[in-house]
């Protein structure tokens, strides 16, 4: 992976490593809302150098990485309030809408298809707690359409509301409603799918 | 009037960004009580929030 350089006080001694392995995984998450790789680098820099300029504030690295990832998640937060971006897909999924086609998980009366019913799932709360769990969790997410993806983000992580999210994306509150909804129909038989029917645990 | 799974759904999800009205609330409760998929679906809506949170913060925890 390309590292540029980081701007490091000499009184501070942060392991490169360390941030080059915090770097990937700030990217990615970046990545997800910002719908940008560009914009994530960027932002990702930016947490960064923020977060390593006051570095020596803190002792050991897992308190160093929840500082620059609460500096990404505001940097995110402003990047995604000021900047208008071009409702890039609003005119898709508009037509997509109301050309009144169903996702595939519903038959054409809107009912569940068999193989897509919602199962109980045995103890959800535990995969929570469950590296594995979180890692099929961040597959799923990585395999929805970006858009989807990034309003989700939006939404659940960064807790915008959707007036927020309409005026950022310039898309209306009912295009939101329907994204989500897809997102997450998508995300839970995912889910189901590859975690609570396999019970890999 | 019956709602089918989609649409019950639909209002479910909403339900985490807006107040549903009452009519809108009636429906939704007469579906699940009768349908258990949509009634999962339901129970496991908040999961996918909780997840995507501890995705985002997973780094506090293992100091990875």
């Amino acid at each position: 992976m390309r590292r540029p350089p980081q701007p490091r006080p000499s009184s501070t001694p942060i392991d490169p490593a360390f941030v080059a392995r915090v770097r990937g995984d700030l990217l990615r998450f970046a990545r997800l809302q910002l719908g940008s790789d560009d914009e994530a680098e960027d932002a990702v820099q930016e947490a960064l150098a923020a977060a390593l300029r006051n570095g020596d504030q803190f002792r050991g690295e897992a308190a160093l990485k929840t500082w620059v990832i609460a500096i990404l998640k505001n940097k995110i937060a402003d990047l995604l309030r000021q900047r208008r971006r071009r409702p890039l897909g609003a005119s898709q999924m508009a037509s997509e809408e109301e050309g009144g086609a169903l996702p595939a998980l519903f038959d054409e009366r809107g009912m569940w298809r068999e193989a897509a019913r919602p199962a109980a799932w045995e103890d959800p709360e535990a995969g929570l707690h469950s590296d594995q769990f979180l890692a099929i969790f961040d597959a799923c997410l990585n395999r929805l359409p970006a858009q989807q993806g990034q309003v989700f983000m939006m939404r659940e992580v960064v807790e915008l509301a959707t007036d927020e999210i309409c005026d950022e994306l310039g898309l209306t509150s009912g295009n939101i409603h329907v994204i989500l909804h897809r997102a997450r129909l998508a995300l839970r038989a995912c889910l189901q799918h590859h975690w609570f029917a396999e019970e890999v645990r | 009037m019956m709602l089918n799974c989609h649409d019950t759904t639909f209002l479910m999800s909403q339900r985490r960004e807006r107040d549903l009205s009452f009519s809108e609330r009636m429906k939704l409760r007469l579906h699940a009580g009768m349908c258990r998929h949509c009634a999962n679906f339901e129970r496991q809506l908040p999961l996918l929030g909780e997840a995507a949170k501890r995705l985002a913060a997973q780094e506090d925890d293992h100091g990875v």
